[in-house]
Formats: C-alpha cells, sequence, structure tokens
C-alpha cells in the first residue's frame, strides 16, 4: 500500500464558526489505519463540531477534510457507505426490538452486514427480542454501536460512547472497541474521560476552545507535559494541607481526607518526607504514581476536566 | 430513490405505531368517537324530513315540474308560499329558515338553453339561515337535485351515472354529509400530528443525524414518510366507513375519484408538517404546531358544517384553505356522484401535494446547520 493510503483521515485548516465564534479554531489532524485515535476535550471544545465536519454532516466554514482519500466537501455519496457513526447522545427508535433496530440500518445498505453477526459480536443475543426503550443506558450504546457496524466500516466514529455510564457498562463498552481495533478498523473516538483516552487510544489530540493544544500517544503526552510524579496522602489531619502549601507547592484537596502534590523524583519524595516528620505532622499513608492525562490537561489549560463532567 | 430504503422506513415506522397506543387512538377511536357523537346529536335534534319552502314566480309548466319534483323528495317537506307575500316579512313572521324562489321567466330561460343558447342560464334564489344545519344539508341536496337537471338539459345524462332514487329517495341525513368530513379531518390530523412528533422525536433521538451518516436520502425519508401516512389514512377511512354503515347505515358512492382526494391530501398534510416542523426547536411546541395547522381548518373548511353556509368572509378564508378542497372533492364524489367536481377539487389537492413534495426535498435537509 502506498503511504497515502495509510492516511485514513487527512484535516486541514479546519474552521467552523457560529454567530462569529469559532467554535474549531483551524485543525490540523492525521490518523492511520488502523489506529484508535481519541479526541479528548471538555464540554464545548469543539469535538462533536469537528467529528461532524468529517462525517460530513456539517459545513466546514474553512478548511479541507479528506477522507479515505476522498474530499467529504464533493465525494459525500462515496464516503458514506464505508464509515459507521455512533452520533452524541444517539438513541433510536423507543418501540423497535434490538434486532429490528440493527436490521433496519443494515438495510440502508447495499453492503449491510448479517444482523445476526453483530448482535452476537455486541454480545446483544439476550436481548435481541426487546424492546429498545426497556434497555439499559449500556445496552443502549451497545446497539448503536451495533448500528453504527452494520456496513462493516473501515472507519468509525464513536462520539462520546461512554458518557454517562456506570463503571460497568463502560468496561463492557471498551471491551466492545478494543475488538474493533482487533478486525483492523480505524477508531475515531471523542471523549471527556482520561481513563477512556488513556485505556484505548493509540493516539491522543487534546482540544480546548476549538484548538488542538497537544497531541501524541498518552505516554509521549505524559512524559512532555507530565508532571513527574504525583505524591497522594491519606488520612491527613488538618495541619498538613497546611504545611504544604507553606513549602510553596501548589497542593490538591481531593476530598476524602485526601491531598496530592507534584513531585520530580524519588528524592524530591524522600526530602518531603522528613520534613514532615520532623514537624510531627499527621498522616496514615502515602500512594505515589505517575502523573497521568488529568494532570497534562491541567498543565496545559489550566483547567480540570473533571469539573466538566454532565 | 431506492425502494428497499424507503420501504425499510415505512416498515419501521409501521412497527412503532402499532406498539403505540397514542398513534392507534388519533388513527382509530377518535374519528369513531365523533362520528357517534355527532351522528348521534344531529340525529336526534335535527328533522329527519327537512321543511322547504317554495316561491313559484314564475307558474309556469316547467317550475310546477321542479316543483314536484322537489315534493318527490322523501328528505323534503315541501310548502310553497304565495306569491303576493312579501318574503322577507313572511319568512320572519312564520319563522323559516330556507326559502327556494323559482323566479319570473324561468321556464323561457330554460327553453333557450334546451335550444341551444348557452348564454342563458337560470338564477334561483335560496334564502335560508346560515346558523342552522339543517340549512347545509338542504341546500345540499338541493345542490344535487340541480346537478342533476343539469346535466338532463344538456342532454348527457347517459354518460353520467347519477341516479336520483338510490341517493334523493333516501333521507339524506347529516349524517351523510358528517362522514366526508370525518374522513377528511381524520387524514389531516393524523398525517400532520403523525409526522410532526414522528419528526420531532427522530431529532431529538439524534436518529435524523446519524441517518444522515447513511446512504438514504431525505427525499426518500419524505417519501417513505408519506406513503406511511398515506396508509394510516386508509385503516382510518375503512373504519370510519364501517362505523358509519354499521351504525347509521350510511352509504356512499364508490367514487374512485375520492380514493384520490385522500391520497393527495394524506401526501400534502404529510409534506407540509415536514416543512414547518423544522422550525420549531422543543418537543413540547409539536403539539402546538399540529394544533395551529388542523383547528382553524378543521372549523373552516366545512367538516362540520357546510361552508356555503358560513358568512361571506369566511367563506373567502375556507377557499384559501387546503382542507376545503379535500371537503368539497370527497363530498362531490361520495354524495352527489359527480365526476366533474370531485375531479377539479382533487386536482387542486394534488398540486398542493406536489408543490410540498418539491419544497420538502428542496428545503430540508437532514443537516443541524
Ligand atoms: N449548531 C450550533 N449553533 C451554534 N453554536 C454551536 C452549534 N453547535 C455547536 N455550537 C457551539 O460550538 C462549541 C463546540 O460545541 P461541540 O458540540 O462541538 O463541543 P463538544 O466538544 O462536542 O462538547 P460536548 O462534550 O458537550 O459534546 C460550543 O460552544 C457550542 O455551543
Ligand atoms: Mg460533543
Amino acid at each position: 500500500m502506498a503511504a497515502s493510503n495509510d492516511i485514513v483521515i487527512e484535516v486541514k485548516n479546519l474552521v467552523k464558526t457560529y454567530d462569529k465564534v469559532n467554535a474549531v479554531d483551524g485543525i490540523d489532524l492525521k490518523i492511520k489505519r488502523g489506529e484508535i485515535f481519541a479526541f479528548l476535550g471538555p464540554n464545548g471544545a469543539g469535538k462533536t463540531t469537528t467529528v461532524e465536519m468529517i462525517e460530513g454532516i456539517r459545513k466546514p466554514t474553512k478548511g479541507s477534510i479528506m477522507l479515505l482519500s476522498l474530499d467529504v466537501a464533493k465525494d459525500s455519496g462515496k464516503v458514506k457507505p464505508r464509515i459507521g457513526v455512533l452520533p452524541q447522545e444517539f438513541s433510536s427508535f423507543d418501540k423497535v426490538t434490538v434486532k429490528e433496530t440493527i436490521s433496519f440500518f443494515s438495510s440502508l445498505y447495499k453492503n449491510g452486514k448479517k444482523v445476526d453477526d453483530l448482535i452476537e459480536l455486541l454480545d446483544l443475543s439476550e436481548y435481541r427480542n426487546k424492546l429498545y426503550q426497556n434497555l439499559s443506558g449500556g445496552l443502549k450504546q451497545r446497539v448503536g454501536i451495533a448500528v453504527a457496524l452494520v456496513n462493516d466500516p473501515e472507519v468509525v466514529f464513536l462520539d462520546e460512547p461512554t458518557t454517562g455510564l456506570d463503571p460497568r457498562s463502560r468496561q463492557d463498552v471498551w471491551k466492545v472497541i478494543k475488538g474493533l481495533k482487533g478486525s483492523g478498523k480505524t477508531i475515531f473516538l471523542t471523549t471527556h474521560y482520561m481513563e477512556e483516552a488513556q485505556e484505548l487510544a493509540d493516539r491522543v489530540a487534546v482540544i480546548n476552545h476549538g484548538k488542538i493544544i497537544a497531541e501524541g500517544s498518552v505516554d509521549e503526552l505524559i512524559d512532555t507535559y507530565g508532571t513527574g510524579l504525583v505524591l497522594t496522602f491519606n488520612g491527613i489531619g488538618p495541619k498538613l494541607p497546611v504545611f504544604l502549601g507553606n513549602t510553596g507547592r501548589k497542593v490538591d484537596l481531593t476530598g476524602n481526607g485526601q491531598v496530592s502534590i507534584k513531585i520530580s523524583d524519588k528524592d524530591e519524595l524522600l526530602g518531603i518526607l522528613e520534613i514532615l516528620k520532623g514537624a510531627g505532622v499527621k498522616y496514615k499513608g502515602i500512594n505515589v504514581r505517575r502523573s497521568n492525562l488529568e494532570e497534562v490537561f491541567l498543565k496545559l489549560t489550566g483547567e480540570s476536566l473533571k469539573q466538566e463532567v454532565k | 430513490m431506492d425502494p428497499v430504503r424507503i420501504w425499510s422506513v415505512f416498515n419501521i415506522t409501521l412497527k412503532g405505531f402499532l406498539r403505540d397506543k397514542g398513534g392507534l387512538f388519533f388513527t382509530f377511536l377518535f374519528p369513531i368517537m365523533l362520528i357517534l357523537l355527532f351522528g348521534f346529536i344531529f340525529s336526534e335534534t335535527d328533522e329527519v324530513e327537512y321543511p322547504m319552502h317554495i316561491q313559484d314566480l314564475d307558474g309556469t309548466e316547467m317550475s310546477v315540474n321542479l316543483t314536484e319534483m322537489l315534493k318527490g323528495i322523501s328528505s323534503f317537506d315541501v310548502k310553497m308560499i304565495s306569491t303576493d307575500e312579501d318574503l322577507d316579512i313572511y319568512l320572519k313572521d312564520n319563522d323559516i329558515n330556507f326559502v327556494l324562489v323559482i323566479p319570473n321567466g324561468y321556464q323561457d330561460s330554460l327553453m333557450d338553453r334546451m335550444k341551444g343558447d348557452r348564454n342563458s342560464t337560470v338564477d334561483l334564489t335560496v334564502k335560508y339561515d346560515p346558523s342552522r344545519s339543517s340549512s347545509q344539508v338542504k341546500l345540499s341536496i338541493l345542490n344535487g337535485v340541480l346537478q342533476e337537471m343539469n346535466t338532463r338539459i344538456e342532454g348527457v345524462e347517459d354518460t353520467i351515472i347519477l341516479e336520483p332514487e338510490s341517493i334523493f329517495t333516501e333521507d339524506f341525513e347529516y349524517i351523510d354529509f358528517f362522514i366526508p368530513g370525518v374522513l377528511g379531518m381524520t387524514v389531516m390530523t393524523g398525517a400532520v400530528f403523525g409526522t410532526i412528533f414522528g419528526d420531532s422525536e427522530m431529532r431529538q433521538k439524534g436518529i435524523f443525524r446519524k441517518l444522515s451518516t447513511t446512504p438514504i436520502t431525505r427525499g426518500e425519508w419524505i417519501l417513505s414518510t408519506m406513503l406511511f401516512q398515506l396508509f394510516a389514512a386508509a385503516l382510518s377511512a375503512v373504519v370510519i366507513l364501517l362505523v358509519g354503515f354499521l351504525v347509521f347505515g350510511t352509504t356512499f358512492y364508490w367514487n374512485p375519484i375520492a380514493i384520490l382526494v385522500l391520497v393527495f391530501e394524506a401526501f400534502f398534510f404529510t409534506g407540509l408538517a415536514m416543512l414547518l416542523v423544522r422550525f420549531i426547536k422543543e418537543a413540547q411546541s409539536a403539539s402546538a404546531l399540529g394544533n395551529v395547522i388542523t383547528f382553524p381548518m378543521m372549523f373552516l373548511s366545512g367538516t362540520f358544517f357546510n361552508v356555503e353556509g358560513m358568512p361571506d368572509f369566511l367563506q373567502v378564508i375556507a377557499k384559501a384553505l387546503p382542507l376545503y378542497y379535500v371537503n368539497e372533492g370527497l363530498r362531490e364524489a361520495m354524495i352527489f356522484n359527480n365526476y366533474v367536481e370531485a375531479t377539479y377539487n382533487m386536482l387542486i389537492v394534488a398540486a398542493l401535494a406536489f408543490v410540498v413534495f418539491i419544497a420538502g426535498v428542496l428545503f430540508t435537509t437532514w443537516r443541524q446547520d
């Protein structure tokens, strides 16, 4: 295969303006065949606007989009049979069963897949004759993903596939997404969950206010923007945060009797523990971990992603 | 246009419809309730035999003929008013609400016409009280009779199968007038509400967004929805006619134009609703929009009472409302078996349906922005 064919999505200087505000403000992207690409950003960052422009259902104000080597603006008819989409907050016909739902969407394509295979793939056999309206949120999302796969697409767009799901359902959906990657599909995932990007993505682009502020593999991002280590104390008293604050560090009160600070290495860790011991400040235990995307985001934007969760 | 996709949308809409109690109510129970309610109210308050006053200013053989003919209609109890009476005073004094005046020169004009003078016309005057529903019925019967006479005068009665006995010897009741109105109204409300609720739900759920990423086109979606509404309309029609027959013994002419009127009506209102539903943002406004479209039409287009009985300015409004042509077309076809008038009205509805479909394809998109 020629190198150009390995790039499945190529976006250049993409802009979308709403009411004189750039919801998407000059985005460039290159996504390779077979990778899971995560578009990570808080509410209103411009994720959905970007994906929907790539899918061809919103018109860009500026910029060019090549999808599967086709110009989306001109060849939307040729693109559609080759992509699968789970729109944000998608929900299907209430009074239609799982099987009927998948079968309906499958019939819209010339090359529709066998419904039973999809039911199998998404582990929905048990629920095949249940009405969509009676399914749990996690099952609904699985039906949504099944529906995004009815045409055996080369590229799958999943817009916040696990928002609002309980942890178990989220794990289920993650399993499905990993399986898709295994079958060679390219996956464009938007999310505002760090763990999701961290768990699934080969590559992550962080978007904020319509601009990509960082891009790379999860490891690269943490290496570049991470703060090294995060030290967390638990079972603390009132003195500890004050004491740490007095050392000139930024103290993160995370609740539950916990407090975190960033440190750069092992020596710093030992130094702090020494000082605390000397001062007689009490705590129950400590925990040290590598900084994650959460800190990367905080560092990049000065905002926390977590508080944005609806 | 891909028939498989059109069928798929039809099929899934049908499934949802059959499993939804609200939709079934509007398609079946609501019209039945209306027929029963209005049928019984009016069959009890209105005389079955309508008094028909005639003032014959012509006094010729032909005018007497007409009078005799009207006497032969069992719905009418014909009473003559002497020619010396001042009509306005007489009407007031005797509390009469419907008078047919045969003008002086009636026979002469008729003869001229029969001799081939195409400019010769006869103006019969009817004075009536539009607020009485019986007036509408009388007008309808009278129109039917005159239609029949016109046909005879033109000498073409053999080509149009108009059998006066089957309808004019039976009692013409309000229910005969009302059932075509209920048909038109049910198809309208079904199409408008079905489409508005359906469309705003699809949009809210993100189904349109999803569909816009698949190969189905907006035109296929619209056509499919129209076909589905047509199907629902057919179900309603069967139920309405059946109830009319079983409960009131009402029968109609099997005039194919009536079917075409209903087909184009279903298309028209589905298309109209699709065009307008774009302008509402909230699901809650959906029923408000439906009411805005259907309510005025229901009351101003002659669903319940004949438009000809309404004040002039309301008649002008009525004629600007699409449902008026539906009602006219249905009644001309079903009650009077009048192909010419029925077809005229049907073509108006068809043209409207066509315009709305094209506009729907052109002006509505899957796109959100
Ligand atoms: N149709 C529209 N009209 C006007 N403004 C819009 C429209 N769609 C999006 N916006 C604005 O563009 C910005 C980006 O929205 P977008 O939906 O792309 O964000 P997002 O990253 O997907 O957020 P979320 O996590 O909430 O889904 C927001 O400020 C939003 O208000
Ligand atoms: Mg979004």
